[in-house]
Protein backbone atom coordinates (compact mmCIF):
# COMPACT_ATOMS: atom_id res chain seq x y z
CA UNK A 1 0.00 0.00 0.00
CA UNK A 2 2.96 2.61 0.58
CA UNK A 3 4.36 2.09 -2.76
CA UNK A 4 6.28 -2.78 -0.34
CA UNK A 5 8.42 -5.35 0.93
CA UNK A 6 11.49 -3.00 0.25
CA UNK A 7 10.39 0.58 1.05
CA UNK A 8 13.26 0.09 3.85
CA UNK A 9 16.12 -1.36 1.79
CA UNK A 10 17.06 2.74 1.32
CA UNK A 11 18.58 2.66 4.77
CA UNK A 12 21.05 0.21 3.41
CA UNK A 13 22.21 3.05 1.24
CA UNK A 14 22.49 3.96 -2.51
CA UNK A 15 23.55 1.53 -5.41
CA UNK A 16 26.68 -0.25 -4.97
CA UNK A 17 29.33 0.79 -7.97
CA UNK A 18 30.26 -2.73 -8.52
CA UNK A 19 34.00 -0.75 -9.99
CA UNK A 20 36.57 -0.43 -10.96
CA UNK A 21 37.61 -3.80 -10.92
CA UNK A 22 40.97 -4.11 -11.35
CA UNK A 23 41.80 -7.05 -14.33
CA UNK A 24 44.54 -8.38 -11.88
CA UNK A 25 41.90 -9.24 -9.49
CA UNK A 26 38.77 -9.99 -11.66
CA UNK A 27 40.33 -13.80 -12.49
CA UNK A 28 39.38 -14.08 -8.64
CA UNK A 29 35.48 -13.81 -9.41
CA UNK A 30 32.89 -15.70 -11.38
CA UNK A 31 31.64 -18.78 -12.38
CA UNK A 32 34.26 -21.08 -13.73
CA UNK A 33 33.66 -24.48 -12.56
CA UNK B 1 15.46 -26.23 -2.56
CA UNK B 2 16.86 -24.10 0.75
CA UNK B 3 19.45 -21.72 -0.40
CA UNK B 4 18.77 -21.46 -4.05
CA UNK B 5 17.72 -17.92 -5.76
CA UNK B 6 14.98 -18.72 -6.58
CA UNK B 7 14.41 -14.99 -8.72
CA UNK B 8 16.21 -11.84 -8.57
CA UNK B 9 14.37 -8.64 -8.27
CA UNK B 10 15.39 -5.12 -9.55
CA UNK B 11 14.73 -2.23 -7.65
CA UNK B 12 15.00 0.64 -10.71
CA UNK B 13 14.53 4.50 -10.30
CA UNK B 14 13.31 4.24 -14.06
CA UNK B 15 10.96 1.10 -15.11
CA UNK B 16 11.09 2.54 -18.23
CA UNK B 17 14.67 2.69 -19.25
CA UNK B 18 15.21 -0.39 -17.50
CA UNK B 19 12.89 -2.45 -19.81
CA UNK B 20 14.21 -1.15 -22.60
CA UNK B 21 17.73 -2.11 -21.65
CA UNK B 22 17.34 -5.36 -20.26
CA UNK B 23 14.69 -6.48 -22.80
CA UNK B 24 17.29 -5.04 -25.56
CA UNK B 25 20.32 -6.44 -24.15
CA UNK B 26 18.80 -10.13 -23.13
CA UNK B 27 15.32 -10.08 -24.92
CA UNK B 28 13.53 -10.35 -21.33
CA UNK B 29 9.99 -9.70 -21.57
CA UNK B 30 7.66 -7.36 -18.90
CA UNK B 31 4.49 -8.28 -18.22
CA UNK B 32 2.70 -5.68 -16.06
CA UNK B 33 0.08 -7.04 -13.51
CA UNK B 34 -2.52 -5.21 -12.19
CA UNK B 35 -3.05 -5.33 -8.83
CA UNK B 36 -6.07 -3.25 -8.15
CA UNK B 37 -6.20 0.04 -6.14
CA UNK B 38 -4.21 1.56 -9.31
CA UNK B 39 -1.10 -0.51 -8.33
CA UNK B 40 0.66 -2.82 -10.66
CA UNK B 41 4.10 -4.73 -10.60
CA UNK B 42 5.99 -5.90 -13.37
CA UNK B 43 7.16 -10.12 -14.00
CA UNK B 44 10.14 -10.51 -15.77
CA UNK B 45 10.40 -13.65 -18.22
CA UNK B 46 12.73 -15.20 -20.46
CA UNK B 47 11.53 -17.37 -23.09
CA UNK B 48 8.61 -17.79 -21.18
CA UNK B 49 9.71 -17.98 -18.49
CA UNK B 50 9.71 -16.20 -15.07
CA UNK B 51 12.63 -14.81 -13.94
CA UNK B 52 12.30 -11.87 -11.81
CA UNK B 53 10.30 -8.89 -10.68
CA UNK B 54 11.09 -5.39 -11.14
CA UNK B 55 10.03 -3.11 -8.62
CA UNK B 56 9.62 0.83 -9.05
CA UNK B 57 12.24 1.90 -6.41
CA UNK B 58 11.29 5.83 -6.91
CA UNK B 59 9.33 6.02 -3.88
CA UNK B 60 11.77 3.88 -1.81
CA UNK B 61 15.01 5.72 -2.22
CA UNK B 62 13.54 8.92 -0.75
CA UNK B 63 15.89 11.02 -2.85
CA UNK B 64 18.89 8.93 -2.83
CA UNK B 65 19.19 6.47 -6.03
CA UNK B 66 18.67 2.71 -4.62
CA UNK B 67 18.79 0.47 -7.76
CA UNK B 68 20.09 -2.77 -7.30
CA UNK B 69 19.29 -5.96 -8.14
CA UNK B 70 18.57 -8.13 -4.99
CA UNK B 71 18.34 -11.86 -5.06
CA UNK B 72 15.46 -13.74 -3.48
CA UNK B 73 17.09 -16.84 -1.69
CA UNK B 74 15.04 -20.08 -0.19
CA UNK B 75 15.05 -20.94 3.23
CA UNK B 76 13.15 -24.18 4.64
CA UNK B 77 12.20 -21.90 8.22
CA UNK B 78 12.08 -18.48 8.25
CA UNK B 79 11.60 -18.19 11.97
CA UNK B 80 14.59 -19.80 12.48
CA UNK B 81 16.48 -17.49 9.84
CA UNK B 82 15.16 -14.61 10.91
CA UNK B 83 16.97 -15.72 14.36
CA UNK B 84 20.15 -16.33 12.91
CA UNK B 85 20.02 -13.05 11.38
CA UNK B 86 19.43 -11.27 14.79
CA UNK B 87 22.03 -13.36 16.63
CA UNK B 88 24.40 -12.16 13.89
CA UNK B 89 23.93 -8.96 14.35
CA UNK B 90 22.63 -8.57 10.91
CA UNK B 91 19.55 -6.11 9.78
CA UNK B 92 15.77 -6.40 9.34
CA UNK B 93 13.97 -3.96 6.60
CA UNK B 94 10.92 -6.45 6.48
CA UNK B 95 9.70 -8.52 8.88
CA UNK B 96 8.69 -11.60 7.56
CA UNK B 97 4.90 -11.51 6.18
CA UNK B 98 2.76 -14.21 4.45
CA UNK B 99 2.14 -13.85 0.66
CA UNK B 100 -0.75 -15.68 -0.85
CA UNK B 101 -0.81 -18.67 1.35
CA UNK B 102 2.52 -19.38 -1.04
CA UNK B 103 4.69 -18.66 1.60
CA UNK B 104 6.52 -15.84 3.90
CA UNK B 105 9.32 -13.38 2.50
CA UNK B 106 11.32 -11.04 4.25
CA UNK B 107 14.12 -8.48 3.71
CA UNK B 108 17.47 -8.22 5.61
CA UNK B 109 21.38 -7.75 5.16
CA UNK B 110 24.09 -9.85 6.17
CA UNK B 111 26.19 -9.07 9.16
CA UNK B 112 28.22 -7.48 6.85
CA UNK B 113 25.95 -5.08 4.87
CA UNK B 114 24.59 -7.82 1.59
CA UNK B 115 20.73 -7.04 1.25
CA UNK B 116 19.46 -10.21 0.03
CA UNK B 117 15.23 -11.54 0.28
CA UNK B 118 14.53 -14.52 2.41
CA UNK B 119 11.78 -16.67 1.11
CA UNK B 120 9.43 -19.91 2.84
CA UNK B 121 7.75 -21.19 -0.25
CA UNK B 122 4.79 -23.81 1.24
CA UNK B 123 4.79 -25.49 -2.04
CA UNK B 124 8.52 -25.77 -3.29
CA UNK B 125 10.42 -23.93 -5.84
CA UNK B 126 10.70 -23.38 -9.10
CA UNK B 127 13.11 -26.72 -10.27
CA UNK B 128 16.60 -26.57 -12.11
CA UNK B 129 17.14 -26.25 -15.39
CA UNK B 130 19.54 -25.61 -18.14
CA UNK B 131 21.15 -22.63 -18.18
CA UNK B 132 20.71 -20.92 -21.69
CA UNK B 133 22.14 -17.53 -22.82
CA UNK B 134 20.27 -14.88 -21.15
CA UNK B 135 19.51 -16.86 -17.88
CA UNK B 136 20.83 -16.20 -14.50
CA UNK B 137 23.96 -17.92 -14.19
CA UNK B 138 25.55 -17.59 -10.61
CA UNK B 139 25.57 -15.85 -7.72
CA UNK B 140 28.35 -14.29 -5.94
CA UNK B 141 28.65 -12.38 -2.57
CA UNK B 142 31.47 -9.83 -2.41
CA UNK B 143 32.42 -9.55 0.80
CA UNK B 144 34.49 -7.49 3.30
CA UNK B 145 35.11 -10.63 5.50
CA UNK B 146 35.00 -13.86 3.95
CA UNK B 147 35.01 -16.12 6.40
CA UNK B 148 32.53 -14.30 8.90
CA UNK B 149 30.05 -14.30 5.60
CA UNK B 150 30.44 -17.98 4.97
CA UNK B 151 29.96 -18.66 8.68
CA UNK B 152 26.58 -16.79 8.77
CA UNK B 153 24.88 -18.69 5.61
CA UNK B 154 26.23 -21.56 7.01
CA UNK B 155 23.66 -20.61 9.50
CA UNK B 156 21.15 -19.14 8.01
CA UNK B 157 20.93 -22.06 5.17
CA UNK B 158 22.08 -25.78 7.34
CA UNK B 159 21.93 -27.22 3.86
CA UNK B 160 25.14 -25.13 2.65
CA UNK B 161 28.07 -26.74 2.61
CA UNK B 162 31.76 -24.88 1.90
CA UNK B 163 33.16 -26.13 -1.14
CA UNK B 164 36.49 -25.04 -2.89
CA UNK B 165 37.38 -24.69 -6.77
CA UNK B 166 40.59 -24.53 -8.19
CA UNK B 167 44.16 -25.51 -8.17
CA UNK B 168 45.85 -25.30 -4.31
CA UNK B 169 46.65 -21.78 -3.78
CA UNK B 170 45.64 -18.51 -2.25
CA UNK B 171 43.20 -18.16 -5.55
CA UNK B 172 41.45 -20.77 -4.64
CA UNK B 173 37.26 -19.90 -5.50
CA UNK B 174 35.18 -20.53 -2.34
CA UNK B 175 31.37 -21.46 -2.87
CA UNK B 176 28.53 -22.61 -0.94
CA UNK B 177 26.46 -25.76 -2.26
CA UNK B 178 23.61 -27.07 -1.20
CA UNK B 179 22.21 -30.63 -2.20
CA UNK B 180 25.24 -31.08 -4.25
CA UNK B 181 24.41 -27.85 -6.73
CA UNK B 182 26.83 -24.80 -6.35
CA UNK B 183 24.31 -21.91 -5.46
CA UNK B 184 26.47 -19.07 -4.29
CA UNK B 185 30.65 -18.05 -4.73
CA UNK B 186 31.66 -16.00 -1.77
CA UNK B 187 35.17 -13.69 -2.23
CA UNK B 188 36.74 -11.16 -1.05
CA UNK B 189 35.03 -7.66 -2.68
CA UNK B 190 37.47 -6.93 -5.60
CA UNK B 191 36.37 -3.23 -5.27
CA UNK B 192 37.64 -0.84 -2.30
CA UNK B 193 35.56 1.74 -0.40
CA UNK B 194 32.17 -0.28 -1.52
CA UNK B 195 29.39 -1.93 0.63
CA UNK B 196 29.34 -5.79 0.79
CA UNK B 197 26.92 -6.76 -1.81
CA UNK B 198 25.80 -9.92 -3.67
CA UNK B 199 25.81 -9.97 -6.98
CA UNK B 200 24.22 -11.68 -9.77
CA UNK B 201 25.24 -13.05 -13.52
CA UNK B 202 23.97 -13.50 -16.73
CA UNK B 203 25.17 -16.14 -19.12
CA UNK B 204 26.19 -14.60 -22.70
CA UNK B 205 27.92 -15.82 -26.06
CA UNK B 206 29.89 -12.97 -25.95
CA UNK B 207 31.20 -11.07 -23.45
CA UNK B 208 32.71 -7.90 -25.23
CA UNK B 209 29.73 -7.80 -27.93
CA UNK B 210 27.00 -8.26 -25.21
CA UNK B 211 28.77 -5.20 -23.00
CA UNK B 212 28.94 -3.21 -26.14
CA UNK B 213 25.39 -3.76 -26.43
CA UNK B 214 24.94 -2.50 -23.17
CA UNK B 215 26.48 0.54 -23.61
CA UNK B 216 24.34 1.69 -27.00
CA UNK B 217 21.11 0.60 -24.28
CA UNK B 218 22.16 3.34 -22.25
CA UNK B 219 24.45 1.31 -19.98
CA UNK B 220 27.59 1.73 -18.74
CA UNK B 221 31.02 -0.86 -18.74
CA UNK B 222 32.40 -0.79 -15.66
CA UNK B 223 35.17 -3.80 -16.08
CA UNK B 224 35.44 -4.46 -20.40
CA UNK B 225 35.31 -8.36 -21.12
CA UNK B 226 37.80 -9.76 -19.52
CA UNK B 227 39.64 -13.59 -20.78
CA UNK B 228 39.74 -15.84 -17.81
CA UNK B 229 42.95 -17.91 -17.34
CA UNK B 230 40.08 -20.71 -16.84
CA UNK B 231 38.35 -20.24 -19.79
CA UNK B 232 35.98 -17.72 -20.68
CA UNK B 233 35.17 -14.25 -20.40
CA UNK B 234 33.48 -11.78 -18.09
CA UNK B 235 32.40 -8.22 -17.86
CA UNK B 236 31.15 -5.95 -15.29
CA UNK B 237 27.98 -4.10 -16.33
CA UNK B 238 25.55 -0.87 -14.93
CA UNK B 239 22.60 -0.83 -16.15
CA UNK B 240 21.11 2.80 -16.99
CA UNK B 241 20.22 3.88 -13.72
CA UNK B 242 23.37 2.55 -12.14
CA UNK B 243 22.19 -1.12 -10.80
CA UNK B 244 25.21 -3.51 -11.16
CA UNK B 245 25.44 -6.69 -12.79
CA UNK B 246 27.98 -9.37 -14.02
CA UNK B 247 27.75 -11.17 -17.73
CA UNK B 248 29.84 -14.45 -18.26
CA UNK B 249 30.48 -16.80 -20.80
CA UNK B 250 30.21 -20.36 -19.46
CA UNK B 251 30.95 -23.44 -20.42
CA UNK B 252 29.21 -26.26 -18.29
CA UNK B 253 31.26 -29.01 -17.41
CA UNK B 254 28.86 -31.93 -18.21
CA UNK B 255 29.69 -33.89 -14.76
CA UNK B 256 28.91 -30.90 -12.98
CA UNK B 257 25.25 -29.94 -11.92
CA UNK B 258 24.16 -26.00 -13.11
CA UNK B 259 23.46 -23.40 -10.59
CA UNK B 260 20.10 -21.59 -10.40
Amino acid sequence: CSGGIYANVGIAGPSVDLGPVSVHTSVNIGHWF
Amino acid sequence: MPGKVVWHDLLTEDPAAARRFYGGLFGWTFRQVGLGLGQSYTVIEHDGRVIGGLVDARRIGRGVNVSRWIPVVSVADMAAAMAEVRAAGGSVFQEPVTIQQRGRVAVVADPQGAVLTLFESREGEPVDRPVEYGDWLWNEIWSSDPEATLTFYLSLVPDYEIEVAGDAGESDYRFLSAGGVPRVGVVPKPVEGIADTWVAYVRVLDAAVTAAAAQELGGEILLPAQRNPRGGELAILNDPTGAGFLIQTWAPARSTPQPD
